[in-house]
């Protein structure tokens, strides 16, 4: 078995499925069920890929540390287009 | 919204060419292109980079307004791809951050293409002008903490003459009441069904309330989610209203002329008129002065 780590983040919620970005523009559609009960929308998976020659093995688990860089990032990133472009109208 | 009437071609009346809607086929996902009076607004871009390809076959070379309902990868999937194929002059959305690595990627590109960007809940003005019609913003009454963030979608009233559609992207059952309760949601002539269909985005109020002639369903063929739901399209398929759907009927093309008049078509009939309506003008036939 050699192992490889990814990081997923689920960008929603489906019914019973869960989207998930495992990439950008790479989405995989899972049943709720395989991931961690308190799982939310936003939140980053550390996912432990091990695979081996007969068998693939997931350990799918909500990385708290990364999902919250990510916001700071986003809020970030939003934040400054915010104020740099506060308010105002929309005329084409 | 005004009763329907027999029609006169909602192209022939008009001196300014149609305003037109395009609910684009881009699989499980939205995307809905408006032109008028030179203008063009792309609201939402489906979840890949095929939307590039569609957008070039419709003949668009620059976006004026790129408009995020909400952060969901099957709304803003193609919308970095968008950002690099095309020109765009303004991008709006909800303002509210997502982790995901396609939200920071648009962000990115907005930002370092020196895109202005507008945020739907800051504008102190939410009337944008196209021609001799209007696109009125309407940011999610929703607020707080563990917001599903369907229910932070930004909504769109398209008007011109008598003509309204409501375009409100994933919103469910939470924005959707939200909405009827702060009153701002008009009765319309075409109505995007909130959420590809799905049974939380249509309640019987919010129906009574838009009494839209017109359903356009925006949903991918064989999706995942057995969307749309069997009953939502009970719902909105009640008094004969006509229910359009872009897996079954490819683009939705929406056509409407100076005085209101409107005609639904679709990518896989052509020419045929699947519905139409508008003021009573529209059984009218065109005077000298309103001929092109």
């Amino acid at each position: 078995m050699t192992d490889r780590q990814e990081v997923w983040i689920v960008d929603r919620f489906e019914g019973e499925y869960a989207v998930v970005e495992r990439a950008l523009h790479e989405t995989l559609h899972l049943p709720r069920a395989l991931l961690p009960v308190g799982v939310r929308e936003g939140d980053a998976l550390r996912v432990i890929v091990s695979a081996g020659d007969e068998e693939v093995r997931l350990a799918i688990a909500r990385d708290a540390l990364e999902t919250s860089r990510r916001a700071t990032e986003a809020r970030r990133i939003l934040g400054d287009l915010k104020q740099q472009y506060p308010g105002g109208k929309v005329e084409l | 919204m005004a009763p329907s009437c027999a029609r006169t071609p909602a192209n022939a009346t008009n001196r300014q060419p149609a305003l037109e809607l395009r609910f684009l086929d881009v699989g499980q996902g939205d995307a809905i292109l408006i032109r008028h009076a030179g203008k063009t607004v792309l609201v939402d871009a489906g979840e890949t980079d095929g939307i590039v390809t569609i957008l070039r076959a419709l003949g668009v070379d620059t976006i004026d307004l790129a408009v995020a309902s909400h952060n969901h990868d099957d709304h803003i999937g193609g919308l970095d791809t968008v950002l690099q194929a095309f020109p765009v002059r303004i991008y709006l959305d909800n303002g509210h951050p997502a982790n995901t690595r396609i939200q920071r990627r648009v962000l990115e590109l907005v930002r370092d293409r020196g895109v202005p960007y507008r945020d739907a809940g800051a504008l102190t003005d939410s009337v944008i002008v196209l021609g001799d019609a209007t696109l009125r913003v309407i940011p999610s009454p929703v607020t707080g903490t563990r917001v599903n963030p369907n229910d932070e979608s930004v909504a769109l009233v398209v008007e011109r003459a008598g003509f309204r559609a409501l375009l409100t992207g994933d919103s469910e059952r939470r924005e959707l009441g939200a909405l009827l309760r702060e009153a701002r949601i008009p009765d319309v002539d075409v109505l995007k069904a909130p959420h590809h269909g799905s049974r939380t985005g249509v309640i019987p109020s919010w129906l009574a309330r838009t009494r839209p002639e017109v359903v356009a369903i925006s949903v991918g063929a064989g999706n995942t989610y057995g969307l749309p739901d069997e009953d939502a399209l009970a719902a909105y398929g009640e008094g004969g209203r006509a229910v359009l759907r872009t897996d079954l009927d490819g683009d939705i093309v929406v056509t409407v002329d100076g005085r209101g008049c409107y005609e639904v078509r679709s990518g896989r009939t052509g020419e045929e008129v699947r519905a139409h309506g508008g003021p009573a003008a529209c059984a009218v036939p065109p005077t000298q002065e309103s001929r092109p």
